[in-house]
């Protein structure tokens, strides 16, 4: 088994400074104490033995939770650990543009040397993916199957797929909803310094008039075909199938052992029938909050005040726990809508 | 929408999505977990900024000493 530290890189101050410092993350020296933070915990993982350190991606949240993460904080705690891998699980992909994000993960790839993973998600929080997304008309999504729901679910697949292209040693072209590359996509982004791309640049870079035809990302990832990919956070039958087909990695936040088992088996059922045969769990993640105390009770205590305790009640704002979480009255826990997560957990 | 009363840590719990309690109780809870289905990545959802750092470093250096190694 391999291990992996998740955290939500959060200002370190009590609710009562929050509330006193308001908006807190506006504060230069509480931002400062927060990074090196960040990576005091990554550097301690690494020492005790975890494989991966990763952390979602969230902006504008003044009140100093769910900060990050930008591929320069990766960059910033890759730098200053060994050997772990670190990377976003995930980057809200209808949030960027896609070749934006393809380079900013290549450079990220080379500069570590290889030391990244890839985190997806689709993004459930207004606030900033909302504004982040506006020229594409995307909005964050619940995962209720509502038109902004498929919305979300189209631009994301949309940027997937032109990010794998792009990592990929050929040019690419890609027509779709959002995106179309290149730019404009019938007649080609037009190129003065194209004699020279011709004797140089990639081969069908270029068409017979000099234009750029398909697009040759620079760089490639340091890693083969691409760094390890990763889905957050997996609740459904439909986004697993998805992920064994894709060879991602999802992390499972269903919960009920019964149906985490039957999510492992379909995951090895479907990446058998696309020829990848694997052990049951093999390329499988499950995400789980714990806290270790002396006995139940002190644990109980720091998890009330810690993530999943404040996560809760955030959720709950967030109007999301209905679809993910907690069984209602004595209905058992099962099914896809029985998982519980923390304020991250935005669902796929 | 579950009311706010039914959103506990206790149901937490119940549902296995999180484990509290001494080290050879979170380890049980491993155990089981990776009898299930043994998943190739054990992901902890931990804490960094909320508690104080010195409860959290105690926390990460506790499972790496005491329990990941049991799963390597």
């Amino acid at each position: 088994m391999k291990f992996l530290f998740f955290f939500l890189p959060t200002i370190p101050a009590t609710l009562e400074e929050r509330r006193k410092l308001r908006p807190i993350a506006n504060r230069t020296e509480y931002f400062q104490k927060m990074i090196d933070e960040v990576v005091e915990m990554a550097r301690l993982a690494e020492e005790v033995g975890f494989d991966a350190v990763a952390f979602p991606e969230h902006h504008l949240h003044g009140e100093g939770l769910e900060m990050g993460s930008l591929p320069l904080l990766t960059q910033h705690v890759i730098h200053n650990t060994r050997h772990i891998k670190v990377g976003p699980i995930g980057y809200v992909l209808p949030g960027w543009n896609p070749m934006r994000l393809a380079v900013e993960i290549g450079w990220l790839d080379q500069l570590t040397k290889g030391r990244t993973l890839i985190g997806f998600a689709r993004g459930y929080q207004t606030r900033w993916l909302n504004n982040m997304a506006q020229k594409i008309h995307v909005s964050a999504t619940v995962s209720d199957k509502s038109e902004v729901d498929r919305t979300n679910r189209e631009a994301f697949e949309e940027v997937y797929h032109i990010l794998k292209a792009a990592w990929g040693d050929e040019p690419f072209r890609y027509k779709g909803k959002h995106y179309e590359f290149p730019y404009p996509f019938e007649t080609g982004t037009p190129w003065a310094p194209h004699e020279w791309t011709r004797e140089f640049g990639a081969p069908g870079e270029l068409d017979e008039k000099g234009n750029i035809r398909a697009i040759n990302l620079i760089p490639k990832p340091y890693q083969k075909p691409h760094p390890p990919l990763f889905q957050a956070f997996s609740i459904s039958e439909e986004t697993v199938r998805w992920t064994a087909r894709e060879r991602i990695t999802p992390s499972i936040l269903i919960s009920e052992p019964k149906r985490v088992r039957e999510l492992a088996e379909i995951y090895r059922k479907e990446s058998a029938e696309h020829g990848r045969r694997l052990n049951l769990g093999e390329s499988i993640g499950v995400l789980r909050s714990l806290y270790i105390g002396e006995n139940r009770e002190q644990a109980m205590r720091m998890a009330e005040d810690g993530a999943i305790g404040v996560g809760l009640q955030i959720l709950l704002s967030l109007r999301i726990l209905g679809g993910l979480a907690v069984s209602r009255g004595r209905r058992e826990i099962s099914g896809p809508d029985a998982a519980i997560g923390g304020m991250h957990a935005g669902p796929r | 929408m579950l009311p706010l009363e039914e959103c506990t840590l206790d149901r937490v719990e119940k549902a296995k999505f999180a484990f509290f309690g001494n080290v050879d109780g979170v380890r049980k809870e491993m155990d089981a977990l990776a009898e299930n289905v043994n998943p190739e990545w054990f992901m902890w959802q931990g804490d960094q900024g909320l508690l104080p750092a010195a409860v959290v470093k105690n926390q990460i250096r506790t499972f790496g000493e005491k329990i990941i190694p049991r799963f390597k």
